[in-house]
């Protein structure tokens, strides 16, 4: 076997590894153009969070964390309640006053979501909002909690609608990076962290996905 | 123009000039995280937040080297970063796929060199994957990626050498089929 034959086989063989296409090249301009303005006027404060109010500032973060947890745990509860897919009798109740558009029953395993997405939702406001190293400590440990649940989740039939497992996904991507982010991390680590979770629109996909009847926590 | 003149143009708030400096550079910017990726969607993504953090720290850049190696550098450091976090995920897919075609298909079975090939790349530890996409697939020398990972040139070189090595490591049941 020839070495020099080998790696020149290999250099003529991988062209075709990961072969890029046509460049976007507009269509990523644009996208360019369009963070840059939107990050100008609002200086380095998310503005999703202003328009929501001062509801994640200071101490309540330790009792939405704690809220999570509860909710983490009553959601494994329900999952391995829920095991052989019959609902129990709390999830099937909000289906009758649900509307119109989803006229399945709603399992518990949706119920698991809704409250799960809730809590996420909870989570990544308070991110949002919060940057002192306390706050920053006890947003990690949150969000380590609610990776294991949302790993559950994606390896439950909750993760067989096609948009709650890409929301999921997403989520759990998020998740991940925010346990990541050292506390000394450069504040354009955090930024990419939140343009990321505003790009991907997550919050948004985040409070549609809750059905209506069900808790929302908002 | 030269990216020099382009880059005092763009500091200055010339968005023309931004976008001459976009446009010089944004197709190897996305080759390379696309072939590092594998995905148009991360590509993108990538490739975006690369140029959003060049404009902005555009102010703080100082010269010292030239004006695409430092855009490489963020680039690189954006999709690493960013590719962290979806690894695991990927991970889990393939072992999903590994479990089902366990002890079923004979190594030797595999149909194809390439796709073994590709696999064996996607394999690669990351260091050794990086250098490996930059210069045989990308043209990049070893100076031009000491500078882009920050590592020295002969890292460079070793890294790649470990990464044919693992490479070849891991077609070795398919010996001599690339010499027909």
């Amino acid at each position: 076997m020839s070495d020099d034959r080998f790696d020149e086989w290999v250099r003529e063989a991988a062209e075709g590894y990961n072969h890029p296409g046509p460049v976007p090249r507009e269509a990523m301009w644009q996208a360019i153009a369009a963070a840059r303005r939107s990050a100008e006027p609002s200086g380095d404060a998310a503005p999703d969070h202003r328009l929501r109010g001062p509801r994640t500032s200071g101490t309540p973060i330790w009792r939405l964390a704690a809220a999570a947890m509860l909710l983490v745990a009553v959601g494994i509860g329900i999952g391995y309640q829920m095991r052989d897919g019959v609902a129990p009798q709390l999830a099937t109740a909000p289906a009758a006053s649900a509307p119109s558009m989803n006229p399945e029953p709603i399992t518990g395993y949706e119920v698991k979501a809704a409250e799960h997405f809730t809590a996420a939702e909870m989570l990544l406001t308070s991110f949002q909002a919060t940057r002192d190293a306390e706050t920053a400590v006890a947003v990690r440990d949150w969000a380590r909690s609610l990776l294991s649940s949302t790993r559950l989740l994606l390896d439950s039939p909750a993760a067989t609608d096609e948009q709650r497992r890409r929301l999921l996904e997403d989520l759990e991507r998020i998740l991940v990076q925010i346990m990541q982010l050292a506390p000394d991390a450069p504040a354009s680590d955090r930024e990419y962290l939140e343009r990321t979770i505003t790009r991907g629109e997550v919050l948004t996909r985040i409070r549609t996905s809750i059905p209506a009847g069900l808790p929302s926590g908002t | 123009m030269s990216d020099s003149q382009l880059v005092a143009r763009a500091v200055a708030g010339d968005a023309a000039a931004q976008r001459e400096l976009y446009e010089a550079h944004v197709d190897r910017v996305y080759r390379l995280a696309y072939r590092l990726a594998g995905d148009d969607e991360l590509a993108r993504d990538f490739t975006q937040e690369a140029f959003i953090r060049a404009f902005d720290r555009l102010p703080s850049f100082r010269g010292d080297s030239a004006f695409s190696t430092w855009l490489y550098a963020i680039a690189m450091s954006v999709a690493l970063n960013g590719l962290r976090g979806v690894r695991r995920l990927r991970t889990r897919e393939v072992a999903f796929e590994g479990a089902e075609s366990l002890g079923h298909t004979p190594r030797r079975a595999d149909p194809d060199l390439r796709d073994r090939l590709y696999r064996a790349i996607d394999d690669l530890p990351t260091g050794y994957r990086t250098v490996f996409v930059m210069h045989d697939m990308e043209g990049y020398t070893h100076e031009e990626i000491g500078e882009v990972l920050g590592i020295q040139v002969g890292t460079s070189k070793a890294q790649l050498f470990r990464a044919r090595a693992k490479l070849r490591e891991a077609l070795a049941d398919f010996a001599g089929a690339w010499t027909a």
